[in-house]
């Protein structure tokens, strides 16, 4: 039990960093990133909580469709927030 | 009587319509027709027989979803369907056939809203409504409908989100989500967590419903809107969502601390919605902020309608006849004139329903709110109604100054659906319907 | 200024937020009486709660191994009919809106390690995704998951191929999936008694083919996650910038 309380707690210091990041830089590819990097660390934590199914939709959406629709428009637009 | 049509005939056919594109906008009308068809034997079904149920997947309540139609939700169900359908007809012929697919889920969602008795299937309409409405107000595709879509679209998101975690509390605390066995066990629930679920939920469904300080989206999205979307939008999502917040507060949290609560956040709406209506400049802008001030009114309605019946007939009739004078103003409101005979009869006939003139249903809306205020003593909201009646007529007189007359450029079948969109407000006026049906079925089980 | 209220504003609701789950009960004991359920319609109440049912009877009634899919799919499956429909209407919209697509625009093309290993790979993301959404109700996934992951190995495709484009067709496969969705639900409504009710034998549970319409659905929405998802990245690829 009290490696499942390190664990989560990890994750959720990760994954409130990546957040916070994303939302601080200027560069929204970074930002971008720092999104699917936040994605993952949920991700894995559905899986400590036995969530698999749940774990596997936010891996590829999270991390993978939604970053990749970010970049694609990001790519139309401009890089550097104002 | 199957209520759960109202959704899979919409969805059934927003579904197919890309295989058929051509066709796209008269099959949307077909469904829209075959779904007024529907609503209105719904309608009389609930006024005969009393409430509806239908279950869903074959599980009994609270294992599985059902749907729980009372007297008010089966008036908004033919209002939603049958205003889609006439505001539909004005403005979706020539439109692409996506536009005529997010109009069907548009109405769908909303009256998935309106018929359901369970919570999170409120919340997924919610959802369907919303981003449907999203794209709907920036389909004119140019920077100020852009604007306005944005606007929406990120408060919407954030109030889906405490929607979701009002209902993960409530879920947390009761195990169920089916809104009247929750009622029926909401005294066994956590005082800090029932607080915290009502503040959620209010939040988040405060944005679809346009109450104060949730409200900001508002005038930017009718703006860039055009006529007929936002027209959708006054009589589709935006009643829906005040209807929601009317079920959930009056059937799961009768509290008299709710109550202080939804009167005062209902008073300021008012205000606010009113007195900026009448420094606007630009017509949508204008109606934007009269729609915030009725929102108000409706929300005082529901307030006052935990301690007295008046005021549950009055949410009907407000609702009635915000929907019909507004939907037709809005489609008015692409052009700046009112040239015809029809623009004229639309015209004047929605502002004297709005403003509340008798026998108009806005009429009897601010007539039994009245009367539930002197039942309950309560002269300021008397002060309230004549005060916000005054200021609604001063800005609704300089409109009609300003536009009466001028050149306009409708087609003609525009023309007479708004004038058939205005015309129902004296209709449900005339017809002792509402007042019938008020009093027989109120949210199904228990009442309030 | 205006950062300095946003942290402050965001710092009250955070507190107020882990005040409130520090609140939560840490366990709960499922067959406490006070999470007894009541029926609405005639007002009876159960001596059990909602999860208590579902662990117990779940087997017999859907005839699915997999509780979490049976709740999605066939107790609250009209929820997921909904569920299916925001996404359609998410992709829709955005269709809708960036309506300006230009096509064989000049791109860089992907270093060939990029390009060969998704070909190779490409096979076994799609057979996984399928795997997923076909054995929704034995084991854990389900349409939703089976579908993302199909939709990322199209989104590697169009990562490694600049000129690799879905065609229209692809609106064919969400159409479809959908309407069969909605008409299973109907076939329900006219073979049995409700809406989305199975009506098909439910089979011995932890086969294959078991569980009734379950399989069928969960079939239809992966076909449907997995091509809006593409069409929706393959629309934000092809838009002019």
């Amino acid at each position: 039990m009290i490696e499942f309380t390190i664990m989560a707690w990890i994750l959720a210091l990760l994954a409130a960093a990546a957040a916070i990041y994303a939302v601080e830089t200027k560069d929204l590819i970074s930002s971008a990133i720092a999104m699917g990097v936040a994605s993952l660390v949920v991700s894995i934590m559905f899986l400590l909580l036995q969530a698999p199914d749940v774990a596997i939709t936010e891996a590829s959406i999270g991390a993978g469709i939604t970053m990749a629709v970010f970049v694609y428009a990001i790519g139309k637009t401009g890089r550097w927030e104002e | 009587m199957h209520p759960v049509l109202l959704i899979a005939i919409p969805l059934l056919v927003a579904f197919i319509i890309p295989l058929f594109k051509k066709y796209g906008p008269s099959i949307a009308l077909g469904a829209l027709a075959l779904n007024t068809g529907i609503s209105i034997a719904l309608f009389s079904v609930v006024y005969s027989t009393g409430t509806v149920h239908e279950i869903i997947a074959g599980f009994a309540p609270p294992i599985g979803i059902f749907l729980a139609v009372d007297s008010l939700s089966a008036l908004l169900a033919m209002i939603i369907n049958l205003f889609a359908l006439i505001n539909f007809m004005a403005i979706g012929k020539a439109s692409e056939y996506k536009f005529s697919m997010l109009y069907l889920l548009a109405v769908a969602g909303s009256t998935g809203i309106v018929i359901t008795g369970d919570i999170f299937n409120m919340f997924v309409f919610f959802e369907i409504t919303a981003v449907a409405s999203y794209a709907l107000v920036a389909s004119r595709k140019d920077k100020k409908s852009m604007e306005g879509a944005i606007k929406y679209m990120i408060l919407g998101s954030l109030g889906s989100i405490f929607i979701l975690i009002g209902i993960a509390l409530i879920y947390s605390q009761l195990k169920s989500l089916n809104i009247y066995d929750i009622a029926s066990r909401i005294s066994t629930m956590d005082a800090k967590i029932k607080w915290a679920s009502v503040a959620m939920l209010l939040t988040g469904i405060g944005v679809e419903a346009e109450i104060f300080p949730l409200n900001g989206w508002v005038p930017d999205a009718y703006q860039g809107a055009s006529g007929g979307v936002a027209s959708l939008l006054s009589f589709g999502p935006s009643k829906a969502a005040i209807y929601a917040i009317a079920r959930i507060m009056l059937v799961i949290f009768p509290l008299q601390k709710v109550y202080y609560l939804v009167l005062t956040i209902g008073v300021i709406t008012l205000l606010i919605g009113e007195l900026a209506a009448l420094k606007q400049e630009n017509v949508k802008r204008m109606l934007a902020y009269s729609s915030i001030g009725q929102m108000g009114l409706i929300t005082i309605a529901i307030a006052m309608g935990m301690n007295e019946k008046n005021a549950i007939l009055a949410i009907f009739f407000l609702m009635v006849s915000h929907a019909s004078s507004k939907a037709s103003l809005f489609l008015l409101s692409d052009s700046s004139g009112m040239g015809s005979a029809a623009t004229k009869y639309t015209g004047i006939v929605s502002v004297l329903g709005i403003v509340g003139m008798p026998p108009f249903a806005g009429f009897w809306g601010k007539w039994y709110l009245l009367m539930a205020a002197i039942n309950g003593n309560m002269l300021w909201v008397i002060v309230l109604i004549f005060f916000s009646g005054i200021v609604e007529a001063a800005y609704f007189a300089r409109y009609l100054h300003r536009y009466y007359g001028n050149e306009e450029s409708f087609s003609r079948l525009t023309k007479y659906s708004m004038a058939v969109l205005a015309t129902m407000s004296l209709i449900f006026g005339l017809l002792p319907l509402i007042y019938e049906m008020g009093l027989k079925t109120l949210f199904g089980m228990g009442g309030v | 200024m205006r950062k300095l209220a946003g942290i402050v504003i965001a710092g009250i609701f955070f507190i107020s937020m882990m005040m409130l789950f520090y609140h939560l009960p840490a366990s709960h004991d499922l067959s406490s009486n006070e999470y007894y359920y009541r029926n609405p319609i005639n007002g009876s109440v159960a001596n059990e709660s909602i999860p208590e049912h579902y662990i117990k009877y779940t087997k017999n009634e859907t005839g699915a191994v997999n509780a979490v899919t049976a709740i999605v799919v066939e107790y609250r499956g009209f929820d997921t009919l909904g569920e299916v429909t925001v996404l359609f209407t998410a992709a829709t919209g955005v269709s809708f809106l960036l309506s300006l697509a230009v096509r064989g625009r000049k791109r860089e093309e992907a270093n060939l390690i990029l390009k060969e290993g998704s070909k190779l790979v490409l096979p076994f993301i799609l057979l996984t995704g399928a795997y997923i959404f076909i054995h929704g109700h034995l084991t854990p996934g389900g349409g939703f998951p089976g579908g993302s992951v199909v939709a990322s190995g199209f989104l590697l495709m169009m990562l490694a191929y600049p000129k690799f484009f879905m065609k229209d067709r692809i609106s064919w496969f969400e159409s479809a999936a959908g309407t069969a969705f909605v008409v299973i639900g109907l076939l329900g409504l006219v073979l049995a008694t409700s809406f989305l009710q199975n009506f098909i034998p439910v089979g011995t549970p932890g086969q294959l083919v078991s569980a009734g319409i379950i399989p069928l659905i969960y079939i239809a929405i992966g076909f449907k996650v997995g091509s809006e998802l593409s069409a929706i990245v393959n629309k934000m690829k092809e838009v002019q910038g």
